[in-house]
Protein backbone atom coordinates (compact mmCIF):
# COMPACT_ATOMS: atom_id res chain seq x y z
CA UNK A 1 0.00 0.00 0.00
CA UNK A 2 1.28 3.45 -0.84
CA UNK A 3 1.80 5.67 2.19
CA UNK A 4 0.29 9.16 2.28
CA UNK A 5 2.88 11.76 1.29
CA UNK A 6 2.86 13.33 4.78
CA UNK A 7 3.83 9.98 6.27
CA UNK A 8 7.01 9.38 4.27
CA UNK A 9 10.03 11.59 3.88
CA UNK A 10 10.04 13.90 0.90
CA UNK A 11 12.73 14.06 -1.72
CA UNK A 12 15.93 15.58 -0.35
CA UNK A 13 17.74 18.33 -2.26
CA UNK A 14 21.44 18.94 -1.80
CA UNK A 15 22.53 22.19 -0.15
CA UNK A 16 24.34 23.04 -3.38
CA UNK A 17 21.10 22.75 -5.37
CA UNK A 18 19.27 24.92 -2.82
CA UNK A 19 21.98 27.58 -3.01
CA UNK A 20 21.96 27.42 -6.83
CA UNK A 21 18.20 27.85 -7.12
CA UNK A 22 18.25 30.49 -4.38
CA UNK A 23 20.94 32.60 -6.08
CA UNK A 24 19.14 32.43 -9.42
CA UNK A 25 15.83 33.40 -7.79
CA UNK A 26 17.44 36.31 -5.95
CA UNK A 27 19.12 37.57 -9.14
CA UNK A 28 15.91 37.28 -11.17
CA UNK A 29 13.64 39.01 -8.64
CA UNK A 30 16.25 41.70 -7.96
CA UNK A 31 16.68 42.46 -11.64
CA UNK A 32 12.93 42.92 -12.03
CA UNK A 33 12.55 44.84 -8.74
CA UNK A 34 15.26 47.35 -9.66
CA UNK A 35 13.19 48.34 -12.68
CA UNK A 36 9.90 48.79 -10.81
CA UNK A 37 8.78 52.26 -9.65
CA UNK A 38 7.39 55.57 -10.85
CA UNK A 39 9.95 55.39 -13.64
CA UNK A 40 10.12 51.91 -15.12
CA UNK A 41 13.52 50.63 -16.18
CA UNK A 42 13.90 47.51 -18.28
CA UNK A 43 16.09 44.61 -17.06
CA UNK A 44 18.36 45.22 -20.09
CA UNK A 45 18.91 48.86 -19.09
CA UNK A 46 19.59 47.72 -15.53
CA UNK A 47 22.20 45.24 -16.74
CA UNK A 48 23.84 47.96 -18.83
CA UNK A 49 24.03 50.34 -15.87
CA UNK A 50 25.43 47.63 -13.61
CA UNK A 51 27.96 46.61 -16.28
CA UNK A 52 29.04 50.19 -16.66
CA UNK A 53 29.36 50.64 -12.90
CA UNK A 54 30.89 47.35 -11.85
CA UNK A 55 32.98 46.17 -14.78
CA UNK A 56 35.76 47.94 -16.67
CA UNK A 57 33.52 48.07 -19.74
CA UNK A 58 32.14 51.32 -21.13
CA UNK A 59 28.45 50.94 -22.04
CA UNK A 60 26.27 53.84 -23.10
CA UNK A 61 23.56 54.45 -20.47
CA UNK A 62 21.26 57.33 -19.61
CA UNK A 63 22.26 59.44 -16.59
CA UNK A 64 18.73 59.29 -15.19
CA UNK A 65 18.64 55.50 -15.31
CA UNK A 66 22.13 55.34 -13.82
CA UNK A 67 21.20 57.67 -10.99
CA UNK A 68 17.90 55.93 -10.18
CA UNK A 69 19.41 52.47 -10.23
CA UNK A 70 22.70 53.18 -8.48
CA UNK A 71 21.58 55.75 -5.91
CA UNK A 72 18.01 54.67 -5.12
CA UNK A 73 16.82 51.28 -6.38
CA UNK A 74 19.91 49.13 -5.91
CA UNK A 75 20.53 50.10 -2.26
CA UNK A 76 16.84 49.54 -1.66
CA UNK A 77 16.85 46.08 -3.23
CA UNK A 78 20.07 45.17 -1.41
CA UNK A 79 18.58 46.31 1.91
CA UNK A 80 15.49 44.20 1.19
CA UNK A 81 17.70 41.19 0.38
CA UNK A 82 19.64 41.50 3.64
CA UNK A 83 16.60 42.23 5.80
CA UNK A 84 14.53 39.51 4.10
CA UNK A 85 17.27 36.89 4.48
CA UNK A 86 17.67 37.71 8.18
CA UNK A 87 13.90 37.59 8.81
CA UNK A 88 13.61 34.31 6.88
CA UNK A 89 16.40 32.60 8.80
CA UNK A 90 15.11 33.99 12.08
CA UNK A 91 11.64 32.64 11.31
CA UNK A 92 13.01 29.17 10.58
CA UNK A 93 15.15 29.26 13.74
CA UNK A 94 12.21 30.31 15.93
CA UNK A 95 9.94 27.66 14.38
CA UNK A 96 12.59 24.98 14.90
CA UNK A 97 13.65 25.94 18.42
CA UNK A 98 10.12 26.28 19.76
CA UNK A 99 8.58 23.55 17.56
CA UNK A 100 5.98 26.13 16.62
CA UNK A 101 5.16 26.63 12.92
CA UNK A 102 3.51 30.01 13.51
CA UNK A 103 6.58 31.52 15.19
CA UNK A 104 7.76 34.68 13.41
CA UNK A 105 10.07 37.49 14.56
CA UNK A 106 7.12 39.90 14.54
CA UNK A 107 4.63 37.55 16.19
CA UNK A 108 6.97 36.70 19.10
CA UNK A 109 7.77 40.37 19.77
CA UNK A 110 11.40 40.30 18.59
CA UNK A 111 10.90 42.91 15.85
CA UNK A 112 9.22 45.30 18.27
CA UNK A 113 11.96 44.97 20.88
CA UNK A 114 14.51 45.66 18.14
CA UNK A 115 12.68 48.84 17.17
CA UNK A 116 13.67 50.33 20.55
CA UNK A 117 17.30 49.95 19.49
CA UNK A 118 16.57 51.37 16.05
CA UNK A 119 15.00 54.48 17.60
CA UNK A 120 17.88 54.94 20.04
CA UNK A 121 20.45 54.27 17.32
CA UNK A 122 18.91 56.89 15.04
CA UNK A 123 18.32 59.43 17.76
CA UNK A 124 21.62 59.18 19.60
CA UNK A 125 23.89 57.94 16.84
CA UNK A 126 22.85 60.03 13.86
CA UNK A 127 25.66 62.56 14.17
CA UNK A 128 28.30 59.83 13.80
CA UNK A 129 26.56 57.01 11.96
CA UNK A 130 23.65 58.58 10.09
CA UNK A 131 20.89 56.09 9.15
CA UNK A 132 23.31 53.20 9.81
CA UNK A 133 22.87 54.03 13.51
CA UNK A 134 19.36 52.55 13.29
CA UNK A 135 20.67 49.27 11.86
CA UNK A 136 23.42 48.95 14.46
CA UNK A 137 21.12 49.96 17.32
CA UNK A 138 18.49 47.50 16.14
CA UNK A 139 21.04 44.68 15.90
CA UNK A 140 22.30 45.28 19.44
CA UNK A 141 18.80 45.48 20.96
CA UNK A 142 17.63 42.53 18.85
CA UNK A 143 20.40 40.31 20.20
CA UNK A 144 19.74 41.43 23.78
CA UNK A 145 15.97 41.34 23.32
CA UNK A 146 16.11 37.71 22.22
CA UNK A 147 16.48 36.93 25.92
CA UNK A 148 12.97 38.31 26.46
CA UNK A 149 11.64 35.95 23.78
CA UNK A 150 13.28 33.03 25.59
CA UNK A 151 11.61 34.07 28.85
CA UNK A 152 8.21 34.43 27.11
CA UNK A 153 8.64 30.97 25.54
CA UNK A 154 9.49 29.38 28.89
CA UNK A 155 6.55 31.04 30.58
CA UNK A 156 4.26 29.65 27.88
CA UNK A 157 5.00 26.12 29.14
CA UNK A 158 5.17 24.64 25.65
CA UNK A 159 1.77 25.98 24.58
CA UNK A 160 2.36 27.35 21.04
CA UNK A 161 -0.79 29.47 20.99
CA UNK A 162 -0.04 31.07 24.33
CA UNK A 163 3.53 31.85 23.23
CA UNK A 164 2.28 33.66 20.13
CA UNK A 165 -0.54 35.49 21.92
CA UNK A 166 1.83 36.75 24.61
CA UNK A 167 4.38 37.70 21.92
CA UNK A 168 1.82 39.63 19.86
CA UNK A 169 0.51 41.50 22.90
CA UNK A 170 4.01 42.28 24.12
CA UNK A 171 5.15 43.36 20.64
CA UNK A 172 2.18 45.64 20.01
CA UNK A 173 2.68 47.30 23.38
CA UNK A 174 6.37 47.93 22.71
CA UNK A 175 5.66 49.17 19.16
CA UNK A 176 3.10 51.64 20.50
CA UNK A 177 5.58 52.99 23.04
CA UNK A 178 8.34 53.27 20.39
CA UNK A 179 6.00 55.03 17.94
CA UNK A 180 4.84 57.44 20.65
CA UNK A 181 8.48 58.11 21.55
CA UNK A 182 9.30 58.72 17.88
CA UNK A 183 6.49 61.31 17.72
CA UNK A 184 7.55 62.91 21.00
CA UNK A 185 11.17 63.22 19.89
CA UNK A 186 9.89 65.18 16.89
CA UNK A 187 13.13 64.90 14.96
CA UNK A 188 12.98 64.97 11.13
CA UNK A 189 15.68 62.27 11.03
CA UNK A 190 13.39 59.82 12.86
CA UNK A 191 11.16 57.89 10.42
CA UNK A 192 7.42 58.48 10.25
CA UNK A 193 4.85 56.50 12.20
CA UNK A 194 4.20 53.96 9.45
CA UNK A 195 7.85 52.79 9.60
CA UNK A 196 7.33 51.48 13.15
CA UNK A 197 4.17 49.57 12.28
CA UNK A 198 4.29 48.79 8.57
CA UNK A 199 7.92 49.11 7.56
CA UNK A 200 9.50 50.96 4.68
CA UNK A 201 12.59 50.59 2.54
CA UNK A 202 12.20 54.02 0.93
CA UNK A 203 15.04 55.58 2.95
CA UNK A 204 17.55 52.82 2.14
CA UNK A 205 21.15 53.88 1.61
CA UNK A 206 24.23 51.89 0.62
CA UNK A 207 25.19 52.03 4.30
CA UNK A 208 21.96 50.56 5.66
CA UNK A 209 21.90 47.98 2.86
CA UNK A 210 25.47 46.87 3.48
CA UNK A 211 25.01 46.54 7.23
CA UNK A 212 21.71 44.69 6.85
CA UNK A 213 23.51 42.19 4.59
CA UNK A 214 26.49 41.90 6.95
CA UNK A 215 24.25 41.13 9.94
CA UNK A 216 22.19 38.67 7.87
CA UNK A 217 25.44 36.89 6.95
CA UNK A 218 26.51 36.80 10.61
CA UNK A 219 23.12 35.34 11.59
CA UNK A 220 23.42 32.59 8.98
CA UNK A 221 27.05 31.89 9.90
CA UNK A 222 26.17 31.47 13.59
CA UNK A 223 22.97 29.41 13.26
CA UNK A 224 24.04 27.03 10.48
CA UNK A 225 26.57 25.12 12.66
CA UNK A 226 23.76 24.67 15.22
CA UNK A 227 21.39 23.16 12.63
CA UNK A 228 21.90 19.49 13.51
CA UNK A 229 21.38 20.25 17.21
CA UNK A 230 18.14 22.10 16.45
CA UNK A 231 17.09 18.96 14.53
CA UNK A 232 17.70 16.80 17.61
CA UNK A 233 15.69 19.27 19.72
CA UNK A 234 12.59 18.23 17.76
CA UNK A 235 12.52 15.16 20.03
CA UNK A 236 11.75 17.42 22.99
CA UNK A 237 13.96 19.07 25.58
CA UNK A 238 14.49 15.97 27.72
CA UNK A 239 15.41 13.58 24.89
CA UNK A 240 17.64 16.17 23.21
CA UNK A 241 19.47 16.74 26.49
CA UNK A 242 19.92 13.00 26.96
CA UNK A 243 21.43 12.87 23.47
CA UNK A 244 23.99 15.51 24.45
CA UNK A 245 22.42 18.72 23.18
CA UNK A 246 22.88 21.60 25.61
CA UNK A 247 19.40 22.90 24.88
CA UNK A 248 19.74 26.17 26.81
CA UNK A 249 23.02 27.07 25.17
CA UNK A 250 21.81 26.25 21.65
CA UNK A 251 18.59 28.24 22.16
CA UNK A 252 20.42 31.22 23.66
CA UNK A 253 23.07 31.42 20.93
CA UNK A 254 20.66 30.78 18.04
CA UNK A 255 18.14 33.29 19.35
CA UNK A 256 20.79 35.96 19.95
CA UNK A 257 22.03 35.46 16.38
CA UNK A 258 18.47 35.62 15.05
CA UNK A 259 17.88 38.76 17.12
CA UNK A 260 20.99 40.36 15.68
CA UNK A 261 19.73 39.81 12.13
CA UNK A 262 16.15 40.77 12.93
CA UNK A 263 17.29 43.95 14.69
CA UNK A 264 19.39 44.98 11.70
CA UNK A 265 16.45 44.16 9.41
CA UNK A 266 14.17 46.41 11.48
CA UNK A 267 16.79 49.14 11.26
CA UNK A 268 16.89 48.80 7.49
CA UNK A 269 13.22 48.08 6.71
CA UNK A 270 11.14 48.92 9.80
CA UNK A 271 8.75 46.49 11.47
CA UNK A 272 7.71 44.05 8.72
CA UNK A 273 5.53 41.12 9.74
CA UNK A 274 5.16 37.55 8.45
CA UNK A 275 8.35 37.31 6.30
CA UNK A 276 9.86 34.77 8.72
CA UNK A 277 6.55 32.92 9.01
CA UNK A 278 6.15 32.49 5.26
CA UNK A 279 9.84 31.94 4.43
CA UNK A 280 10.44 29.41 7.23
CA UNK A 281 7.38 27.30 6.46
CA UNK A 282 7.79 27.50 2.69
CA UNK A 283 11.43 26.46 2.97
CA UNK A 284 10.57 23.52 5.21
CA UNK A 285 7.73 22.39 2.97
CA UNK A 286 10.07 22.29 -0.04
CA UNK A 287 13.39 21.03 1.37
CA UNK A 288 12.15 19.11 4.41
CA UNK A 289 12.64 19.60 8.16
CA UNK A 290 16.46 19.25 8.36
CA UNK A 291 17.67 22.68 9.43
CA UNK A 292 20.95 22.67 7.54
CA UNK A 293 18.92 22.83 4.34
CA UNK A 294 15.82 24.61 5.71
CA UNK A 295 17.81 27.55 7.14
CA UNK A 296 19.60 28.15 3.84
CA UNK A 297 16.35 27.88 1.90
CA UNK A 298 14.57 30.19 4.37
CA UNK A 299 17.28 32.85 3.91
CA UNK A 300 16.75 32.85 0.15
CA UNK A 301 12.96 32.65 0.49
CA UNK A 302 12.91 35.61 2.89
CA UNK A 303 15.17 37.66 0.62
CA UNK A 304 13.08 36.96 -2.47
CA UNK A 305 9.83 37.61 -0.58
CA UNK A 306 10.86 41.01 0.81
CA UNK A 307 12.31 42.25 -2.49
CA UNK A 308 9.14 41.14 -4.29
CA UNK A 309 6.86 42.65 -1.63
CA UNK A 310 8.70 45.97 -1.77
CA UNK A 311 8.51 46.02 -5.56
CA UNK A 312 4.81 45.13 -5.41
CA UNK A 313 4.22 48.03 -3.01
CA UNK A 314 5.82 50.42 -5.49
CA UNK A 315 3.92 48.90 -8.38
CA UNK A 316 0.52 49.01 -6.64
CA UNK A 317 0.88 52.45 -5.09
CA UNK A 318 2.55 54.34 -7.93
CA UNK A 319 3.73 57.67 -6.52
CA UNK A 320 2.26 56.89 -3.11
CA UNK A 321 3.83 53.52 -2.60
CA UNK A 322 2.18 50.94 -0.34
CA UNK A 323 4.37 50.20 2.74
CA UNK A 324 6.18 46.88 2.37
CA UNK A 325 4.73 45.63 5.66
CA UNK A 326 1.20 46.02 4.33
CA UNK A 327 2.07 43.83 1.34
CA UNK A 328 3.62 41.12 3.54
CA UNK A 329 0.63 41.35 5.90
CA UNK A 330 -1.80 41.00 2.99
CA UNK A 331 -0.07 37.72 2.10
CA UNK A 332 0.99 36.63 5.58
CA UNK A 333 -2.31 37.20 7.36
CA UNK A 334 -4.30 34.72 5.27
CA UNK A 335 -1.30 32.37 5.30
CA UNK A 336 -1.30 32.43 9.11
CA UNK A 337 -5.02 31.68 9.18
CA UNK A 338 -4.50 28.79 6.76
CA UNK A 339 -1.57 27.48 8.79
CA UNK A 340 -3.48 27.52 12.05
CA UNK A 341 -6.73 26.09 10.68
CA UNK A 342 -5.53 23.66 8.01
CA UNK A 343 -2.16 22.31 8.99
CA UNK A 344 -1.06 20.24 11.91
CA UNK A 345 0.94 22.44 14.27
CA UNK A 346 4.21 20.67 13.45
CA UNK A 347 7.25 22.71 12.39
CA UNK B 1 36.00 -2.09 38.64
CA UNK B 2 32.30 -1.35 38.86
CA UNK B 3 31.25 0.62 35.78
CA UNK B 4 28.13 2.17 37.28
CA UNK B 5 27.19 2.40 40.92
CA UNK B 6 25.03 4.20 43.42
CA UNK B 7 26.15 4.60 47.03
CA UNK B 8 23.58 5.45 49.72
CA UNK B 9 21.65 7.65 47.31
CA UNK B 10 18.90 9.80 48.79
CA UNK B 11 16.66 11.90 46.55
CA UNK B 12 14.09 14.41 47.73
CA UNK B 13 11.85 16.00 45.12
CA UNK B 14 9.46 18.78 46.14
CA UNK B 15 9.97 17.96 49.79
CA UNK B 16 9.10 14.30 49.27
CA UNK B 17 11.75 11.63 49.83
CA UNK B 18 11.69 9.48 46.67
CA UNK B 19 14.82 7.39 47.26
CA UNK B 20 16.21 6.46 50.66
CA UNK B 21 19.77 5.17 50.91
CA UNK B 22 19.84 3.16 47.68
CA UNK B 23 23.11 1.42 46.87
CA UNK B 24 23.74 -0.79 43.87
CA UNK B 25 26.48 -1.86 41.47
CA UNK B 26 25.94 -2.42 37.76
CA UNK B 27 28.77 -4.43 36.25
CA UNK B 28 29.45 -5.17 32.62
CA UNK B 29 28.27 -8.57 31.46
CA UNK B 30 25.06 -8.79 33.47
CA UNK B 31 21.64 -7.36 32.71
CA UNK B 32 20.17 -5.66 35.77
CA UNK B 33 16.39 -5.13 35.98
CA UNK B 34 14.85 -2.74 38.51
CA UNK B 35 11.24 -3.63 39.30
CA UNK B 36 8.63 -2.40 41.73
CA UNK B 37 5.15 -0.92 41.96
CA UNK B 38 4.20 2.52 40.69
CA UNK B 39 5.87 5.26 42.68
CA UNK B 40 8.59 2.96 44.02
CA UNK B 41 11.33 5.24 42.64
CA UNK B 42 12.48 3.26 39.58
CA UNK B 43 12.51 6.25 37.21
CA UNK B 44 14.20 8.45 39.82
CA UNK B 45 16.87 5.81 40.43
CA UNK B 46 17.59 5.46 36.71
CA UNK B 47 17.60 9.26 36.38
CA UNK B 48 20.27 9.40 39.10
CA UNK B 49 22.35 6.70 37.42
CA UNK B 50 22.07 8.64 34.14
CA UNK B 51 23.16 11.89 35.83
CA UNK B 52 19.90 13.67 35.06
CA UNK B 53 18.82 13.85 38.70
CA UNK B 54 21.33 14.99 41.31
CA UNK B 55 20.99 13.05 44.61
CA UNK B 56 20.24 15.02 47.76
CA UNK B 57 22.95 12.92 49.40
CA UNK B 58 25.00 9.88 48.49
CA UNK B 59 27.00 9.40 45.31
CA UNK B 60 26.68 8.01 41.81
CA UNK B 61 29.75 6.86 39.93
CA UNK B 62 29.82 6.33 36.16
CA UNK B 63 33.20 5.17 34.93
CA UNK B 64 35.00 7.13 37.66
CA UNK B 65 32.96 10.34 37.32
CA UNK B 66 29.85 11.78 38.87
CA UNK B 67 27.53 11.78 35.82
CA UNK B 68 25.55 14.78 37.11
CA UNK B 69 28.77 16.82 37.17
CA UNK B 70 29.62 16.08 33.53
CA UNK B 71 28.75 18.54 30.76
CA UNK B 72 25.64 17.67 28.74
CA UNK B 73 27.63 16.33 25.73
CA UNK B 74 30.10 14.40 27.94
CA UNK B 75 27.21 12.80 29.78
CA UNK B 76 25.70 11.67 26.47
CA UNK B 77 29.09 10.25 25.43
CA UNK B 78 29.32 8.35 28.75
CA UNK B 79 25.91 6.66 28.61
CA UNK B 80 22.77 6.20 26.53
CA UNK B 81 19.55 6.92 28.42
CA UNK B 82 16.07 5.98 27.28
CA UNK B 83 13.25 7.88 28.98
CA UNK B 84 9.67 6.71 29.31
CA UNK B 85 8.30 8.72 26.38
CA UNK B 86 9.40 10.89 23.46
CA UNK B 87 7.38 13.62 21.78
CA UNK B 88 4.75 12.23 19.41
CA UNK B 89 4.88 15.00 16.79
CA UNK B 90 8.41 14.51 15.46
CA UNK B 91 8.43 15.62 11.77
CA UNK B 92 11.57 13.68 10.77
CA UNK B 93 11.83 10.29 9.09
CA UNK B 94 12.82 7.25 11.14
CA UNK B 95 16.27 6.98 9.53
CA UNK B 96 17.10 10.58 10.54
CA UNK B 97 15.85 10.15 14.09
CA UNK B 98 17.93 7.01 14.63
CA UNK B 99 20.83 8.97 13.12
CA UNK B 100 20.36 11.63 15.82
CA UNK B 101 21.88 9.04 18.16
CA UNK B 102 25.20 9.40 16.33
CA UNK B 103 25.36 13.21 16.26
CA UNK B 104 28.19 13.31 18.81
CA UNK B 105 29.99 10.35 17.28
CA UNK B 106 33.58 10.57 16.10
CA UNK B 107 32.95 7.83 13.51
CA UNK B 108 33.21 8.65 9.82
CA UNK B 109 30.09 8.88 7.62
CA UNK B 110 30.26 5.26 6.42
CA UNK B 111 30.71 3.89 9.94
CA UNK B 112 27.83 6.02 11.16
CA UNK B 113 25.66 4.77 8.30
CA UNK B 114 26.49 1.17 9.21
CA UNK B 115 25.72 1.84 12.85
CA UNK B 116 22.32 3.35 12.01
CA UNK B 117 21.50 0.45 9.65
CA UNK B 118 22.50 -2.08 12.29
CA UNK B 119 20.38 -0.33 14.94
CA UNK B 120 17.38 -0.21 12.59
CA UNK B 121 17.76 -3.92 11.86
CA UNK B 122 18.24 -4.87 15.51
CA UNK B 123 14.97 -3.19 16.50
CA UNK B 124 13.19 -4.47 13.38
CA UNK B 125 12.32 -0.98 12.12
CA UNK B 126 14.37 -1.02 8.90
CA UNK B 127 11.19 -1.21 6.82
CA UNK B 128 10.00 2.02 8.48
CA UNK B 129 13.19 3.97 7.67
CA UNK B 130 11.46 6.43 5.30
CA UNK B 131 8.36 6.90 7.43
CA UNK B 132 7.79 10.15 9.34
CA UNK B 133 7.96 9.37 13.06
CA UNK B 134 4.71 11.20 13.87
CA UNK B 135 2.86 8.76 11.58
CA UNK B 136 3.99 5.69 13.55
CA UNK B 137 2.11 3.78 16.23
CA UNK B 138 3.20 4.08 19.86
CA UNK B 139 4.98 0.73 19.75
CA UNK B 140 6.79 1.57 16.52
CA UNK B 141 7.93 4.90 17.97
CA UNK B 142 9.21 3.07 21.04
CA UNK B 143 11.32 0.73 18.90
CA UNK B 144 12.67 3.72 16.96
CA UNK B 145 13.63 5.42 20.22
CA UNK B 146 15.48 2.27 21.34
CA UNK B 147 17.22 2.01 17.95
CA UNK B 148 18.37 5.61 18.47
CA UNK B 149 19.76 4.67 21.90
CA UNK B 150 21.62 1.71 20.37
CA UNK B 151 23.09 4.05 17.73
CA UNK B 152 24.71 6.09 20.52
CA UNK B 153 26.97 3.03 20.87
CA UNK B 154 28.68 4.06 24.08
CA UNK B 155 28.66 0.85 26.13
CA UNK B 156 26.38 2.00 28.95
CA UNK B 157 22.62 1.62 28.47
CA UNK B 158 20.13 2.95 31.01
CA UNK B 159 16.64 1.98 29.85
CA UNK B 160 13.55 3.28 31.63
CA UNK B 161 10.57 1.05 30.83
CA UNK B 162 11.89 0.03 27.38
CA UNK B 163 9.01 -2.40 26.81
CA UNK B 164 6.35 0.25 27.38
CA UNK B 165 3.76 0.24 24.50
CA UNK B 166 5.29 -2.89 22.93
CA UNK B 167 3.48 -6.08 21.99
CA UNK B 168 4.61 -9.44 23.39
CA UNK B 169 7.06 -10.26 20.62
CA UNK B 170 8.70 -6.85 20.51
CA UNK B 171 8.86 -6.54 24.29
CA UNK B 172 10.69 -9.88 24.32
CA UNK B 173 12.94 -8.63 21.49
CA UNK B 174 13.89 -5.50 23.43
CA UNK B 175 14.79 -7.41 26.57
CA UNK B 176 16.70 -9.97 24.50
CA UNK B 177 18.68 -7.16 22.85
CA UNK B 178 19.41 -5.64 26.28
CA UNK B 179 20.58 -9.03 27.51
CA UNK B 180 22.74 -9.61 24.43
CA UNK B 181 24.37 -6.20 24.81
CA UNK B 182 25.05 -6.89 28.50
CA UNK B 183 26.57 -10.30 27.80
CA UNK B 184 28.71 -8.73 25.05
CA UNK B 185 30.30 -6.51 27.70
CA UNK B 186 28.06 -3.46 27.90
CA UNK B 187 26.74 -2.05 31.16
CA UNK B 188 22.95 -2.38 30.99
CA UNK B 189 20.31 -1.51 33.57
CA UNK B 190 16.61 -1.41 32.83
CA UNK B 191 13.41 -0.78 34.74
CA UNK B 192 10.33 -2.83 33.99
CA UNK B 193 6.79 -3.55 35.06
CA UNK B 194 6.90 -6.89 33.26
CA UNK B 195 8.16 -9.30 35.88
CA UNK B 196 8.04 -12.29 33.51
CA UNK B 197 10.34 -10.61 30.99
CA UNK B 198 12.63 -9.54 33.83
CA UNK B 199 12.66 -13.14 35.06
CA UNK B 200 13.44 -14.43 31.57
CA UNK B 201 16.21 -12.02 30.59
CA UNK B 202 17.72 -10.28 33.62
CA UNK B 203 20.74 -11.74 35.35
CA UNK B 204 19.92 -9.81 38.52
CA UNK B 205 16.76 -8.10 39.67
CA UNK B 206 16.37 -5.31 42.19
CA UNK B 207 12.98 -4.86 43.82
CA UNK B 208 12.24 -1.29 44.90
CA UNK B 209 9.48 -0.34 47.30
CA UNK B 210 8.82 3.21 48.51
CA UNK B 211 12.31 4.34 47.56
CA UNK B 212 14.21 1.51 49.23
CA UNK B 213 15.70 -1.72 47.90
CA UNK B 214 13.45 -4.46 49.19
CA UNK B 215 15.29 -7.41 47.66
CA UNK B 216 18.14 -8.09 45.26
CA UNK B 217 19.37 -11.24 43.54
CA UNK B 218 18.50 -13.58 40.71
CA UNK B 219 14.85 -13.81 39.67
CA UNK B 220 14.57 -17.28 41.25
CA UNK B 221 15.89 -15.92 44.53
CA UNK B 222 13.80 -12.76 44.60
CA UNK B 223 10.51 -13.51 42.85
CA UNK B 224 8.73 -15.39 45.61
CA UNK B 225 5.00 -15.29 46.20
CA UNK B 226 5.45 -13.87 49.66
CA UNK B 227 7.73 -11.03 48.61
CA UNK B 228 5.83 -10.04 45.47
CA UNK B 229 2.43 -10.22 47.21
CA UNK B 230 3.80 -8.02 49.96
CA UNK B 231 5.48 -5.48 47.62
CA UNK B 232 2.63 -5.23 45.11
CA UNK B 233 -0.10 -5.51 47.78
CA UNK B 234 -2.08 -8.14 45.92
CA UNK B 235 -2.14 -11.93 45.68
CA UNK B 236 0.68 -12.95 43.40
CA UNK B 237 1.23 -16.56 42.30
CA UNK B 238 4.58 -17.85 41.14
CA UNK B 239 5.12 -21.07 39.18
CA UNK B 240 8.12 -22.59 37.49
CA UNK B 241 8.43 -22.29 33.72
CA UNK B 242 8.32 -25.80 32.17
CA UNK B 243 11.29 -25.09 29.88
CA UNK B 244 13.91 -23.70 32.20
CA UNK B 245 12.35 -23.47 35.62
CA UNK B 246 12.46 -19.66 35.80
CA UNK B 247 9.67 -18.10 37.84
CA UNK B 248 6.44 -17.29 36.03
CA UNK B 249 4.40 -14.63 37.77
CA UNK B 250 0.65 -14.07 37.49
CA UNK B 251 -2.14 -12.57 39.53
Amino acid sequence: MTQASSEVKRREYSTGAIVGVGVLSVLAVSLIAVGVGTITISPLDTIEVLTNRMLPIDVATSDIADSIIWNIRLPRVLAALGAGAALGVAGAVLQGLFRNPVADPYLVGLSSVSSIGVLLGLWLGWAVLGPVGGVLGGAVLGAIGSGIVLVLARNSEGDPSRFILVGVGFGLGVSAVVAAAAIAIHDPRIPELSFWFMGSLAASTWGTALWACIFAAITVAVVLPLASRVDVMSLGTASATHLGVDVNRVATVALAAAGLGVGAAVGAAGVVAFVGLIAGNTARSIVGPHHRRALVAAAFAGAVLLVAADAAGRLIGGRFEVPVGLVTAAVGGPYLVWLVTRRKMNP
Amino acid sequence: MTALSADSVVVELGGVRVLTGVSLDVNAGKLIAVVGPNGAGKTTLLGCLAGEIRPSSGAVDLGGSDPAALSVPDRARARAYLVQSDRRDVPYDVDSVVGFGTHLSVLNAIERRNLVDQSLRTMQVGHLADRIVSSLSGGERRRVAIARILAQDNGVLILDEPTDSLDLAHADLVMAVASTRAHAGDVVVTSSHDLNLAAKHADRVIVLRAGRIEAEGTAREVFTEALLSDVYECNVSVMEHPDDGRPVIFV
